[in-house]
Parts: structure tokens; C-alpha cells; sequence
């Protein structure tokens, strides 16, 4: 029975041992430099992506990603392991990408798109998008600040709701409750599924 | 449907691992309800939809943003804030004793405190001071009938003193008695005012 009971830790204990990102840390805390490395290979994607949301133009978002890094780097030794390397990460792109708006409110159009002026969105990307994604993109944008973070960062980032909760500064709770006002809201915007109930 | 599992049915539909047991219980009790059923697959088929969406904007050349981040970050290491300002313990505690011995120095006696030096004039301007003896005690000399008395010679015991001051007799000692002041009550007034104007051209 006690062995039964002791599972759960267990468990816990052999995750935290398992995830890839904390040894990383451990091993660069340690002072291998090569686990940095290993750390931005593993999270530019995500991080770039993130960035990109918030800053509409590719070149920005490789400044912006490269300062999330360096700022990363710089503040790993302060790394205290409350939350996952992940979230740790992209707390840190958000407040970045929130900074670079506000350092760059007056230059950024209302609508247009800094790389629609430079290069023409590949044949590719059109065709997937289609009507309906842009229909979509543009049901997101009307979303509540919150349901929209809440949603981007569970749909695109795939984070777990444990971690959206982190980076959304609510509970797990309120995360999942805003995900679903989210898709609800995103429902009524389209009007897919008229037979919505509350 | 209670509210707080209608809230978390989406939750269910998109990670069923993520609700604690009895979450699950109420929402699968839910959705046996047909209608509640086709709200749930419309609600799956929009987070389809939404997964599918391409990502914005144009990939960059992954190693090229490695390469990038590997120069802005430099190959220091860095160093955490205690190991940065370790090198101000020895200066914050050279900083406490110098702040003590400070407050000791104005806390003590004055004469504990070593007489300053009087400002030192340019070298070229100084004219050499013959340096003085310390003098010494110098005899308390009272002339008297064209002769240096020391008072501090005298034997107390030799003065001869007269018998009224020795009495202590104060009428004896005074030297106009009041009595003598009457003719001042005598005066009439012109001789009043001329004295009192002598005064005040006195005081001016």
C-alpha cells in the first residue's frame, strides 16, 4: 500500500529527472557553455513563432527572439525552477514582444504589414490560408486580450494548460474557463455551430 | 448543465489528461446529452481548424538565428549577482570601519583630540619665529608706595587690617552716609534740570 501511495512522487520525481531542458540548465549552470546552445536550438521555433504574433514583421522578430535569448542567457544563473524552462522562456518573449510594441507604437501601420511591402507571401501560404484562415485570424483579433493569449498560447504553442496558466498569470482553472469563453466567442464570430449552449 | 462543467468542457475536448478524475466524470455525464454531443464536435472541428492555420510570417534560416543569438550573447559566461558584487563585501567592510572610527573620533573628549595644526602658510612668506621658552610663573607684583610688593610673598598672618573692616562695623565702612545726601532734597528745580541735562549730555 505505501508503495502505492508513493507512486505519484515517484513519478513526479522521474519527469523533473527526464526533462531535457532542466539538465540543460544544470549542465550550463554548471559552466558548459554548449548547453546554451543546445537551449536555443531546442526553443528559437517556439520563441520566433510567439515573437511573431506580436510583431508583425520577420526581420523584427529576429531582433526580438535574439533579444529573448541574450536576455535568457544573462538571467539563467537566476533561475530558480518554479516553472518549466518553457514557460520561463516565453514569459520572457511576451515581455519582450510587449516592449518592442510599446518602444515602436508610432512606427508599426494599422494595417499593413511591414514584409507585404518587401516580399509577397510565397504561393504556398496563400493557398493553405485561404478565406476561412483569414476569416479565422481576423475572429482571434476581436478576442478579449486574455481569451486571445489564453488561446494562442494552448492552440499554436501547444502548452499544456499548467503552463498557459504561468504565462497567462491565472490559474489553471481560469485558464481552461478562458479557453473555453475563447472557442465560444471564436464560434459566435464565425457562427459555426448556431446550437451553442451555456 | 452546471456552469462550471459547461466551462470546462473544451478543456475535455482538447486534452481529456489535463481535468482531474471527477472533471472528467461530470463532463463525459454531459455529454451524454445528444445536443450537448454536436455542440462538442462543432467546438473539435473549430480547434482542428485552428491547429491547421499555417504559422504567420516566413521562417527564418533556423542555424542562421543560432549563429546570431551565439554572437549577441558573447562566450562569457555569466555570472550570477552574488558572485558579480562579492568584490564589495571587503569595500563595504573597509567602508563600516572607516564610518566607526569616524563616529568614535567625534564621539571622544575633546582633549583626546590632537590639537590642528594652524594653517600653513607658503614656505617663501614665513619669516623664521624665534621659538619662545615656556614661561615661567610670573610673581603677582602689586606696586605700592613706589615699591614691587609680591602678593604671592606676603604672610597672610602680617596684614594688619583695620579694626572696622576686621569688625565687620558696615556703617563705619561706608564712606558717604546717607545722611549727607540731604542737600540733594534741597536743590530747587532749576538746579534739578540742569543736573538731569548734565546727565543726559553724560550718557550721549
Amino acid at each position: 500500500m505505501e508503495a502505492i501511495a508513493a507512486l505519484p512522487a515517484l513519478v513526479h520525481r522521474v519527469s523533473e529527472r527526464a526533462d531535457p531542458d532542466r539538465e540543460l540548465v544544470a549542465r550550463f549552470l554548471g559552466g558548459e557553455r554548449e548547453a546554451f546552445d543546445a537551449l536555443v536550438r531546442r526553443h528559437q521555433k517556439g520563441v520566433w513563432r510567439l515573437v511573431r504574433r506580436y510583431v508583425r514583421s520577420d526581420a523584427d522578430t529576429a531582433d526580438v527572439t535574439q533579444q529573448v535569448f541574450v536576455r535568457a542567457f544573462k538571467g539563467l544563473a537566476g533561475f530558480r525552477g518554479a516553472a518549466s524552462v518553457r514557460s520561463w522562456m516565453y514569459r520572457i518573449a511576451i515581455h519582450a514582444s510587449l516592449s518592442w510594441l510599446r518602444d515602436h507604437k508610432r512606427e508599426q501601420p494599422a494595417d499593413i504589414d511591414d514584409d507585404a511591402l518587401i516580399e509577397p507571401p510565397s504561393a504556398p501560404v496563400r493557398i493553405a490560408e485561404g478565406e476561412d484562415g483569414v476569416r479565422l485570424r481576423r475572429a482571434i483579433e476581436l478576442l478579449p486580450p486574455k481569451q486571445k493569449l489564453v488561446l494562442e498560447l494552448r492552440v499554436y504553442d501547444d502548452l499544456p494548460f499548467k503552463e498557459v496558466a504561468e504565462l497567462a498569470d491565472c490559474s489553471e482553472n481560469t485558464a481552461k474557463v478562458n479557453f473555453h469563453y475563447a472557442v465560444k466567442r471564436l464560434r459566435d464570430i464565425l457562427g459555426v455551430g448556431h446550437g451553442t449552449r451555456d | 448543465m452546471a456552469r462550471a462543467t459547461d466551462e470546462l468542457l473544451t478543456a475535455y475536448l482538447d486534452g481529456v489528461a489535463e481535468l482531474t478524475a471527477d472533471e472528467r466524470k461530470r463532463v463525459e455525464a454531459v455529454l451524454a446529452d445528444a445536443a450537448t454531443r454536436a455542440d462538442a464536435d462543432a467546438t473539435r472541428e473549430l480547434l482542428g481548424q485552428l491547429r491547421a492555420l499555417p504559422g504567420e510570417g516566413h521562417e527564418p534560416d533556423w542555424a542562421e538565428l543560432e549563429r546570431s543569438i551565439r554572437c549577441a550573447v558573447g562566450p562569457a559566461m555569466p555570472r550570477p549577482w552574488w558572485k558579480r558584487w562579492q568584490w564589495l563585501v571587503p569595500i563595504g567592510a573597509l567602508a563600516a570601519t572607516a564610518a566607526a572610527a569616524l563616529l568614535w573620533l567625534h564621539g571622544a573628549p575633546e582633549q583626546a583630540i590632537a590639537p590642528r595644526p594652524a594653517a600653513v602658510a607658503p614656505a617663501a612668506a614665513v619669516a623664521p619665529v624665534p621659538v619662545q621658552e615656556p614661561a615661567a610663573a610670573e610673581p603677582s607684583l602689586v606696586w605700592l608706595d613706589d615699591d614691587a610688593i609680591d602678593v604671592d610673598q606676603i604672610d597672610p598672618g602680617s596684614i594688619e587690617v583695620p579694626e572696622t573692616i576686621a569688625t565687620g562695623d558696615s556703617d563705619a565702612l561706608v564712606l558717604v552716609p546717607t545722611t549727607d545726601l540731604d542737600w540733594v532734597d534741597q536743590l530747587d528745580d532749576k538746579s534739578l534740570e540742569r543736573a538731569e541735562t548734565w546727565l543726559e549730555n553724560k550718557k550721549t
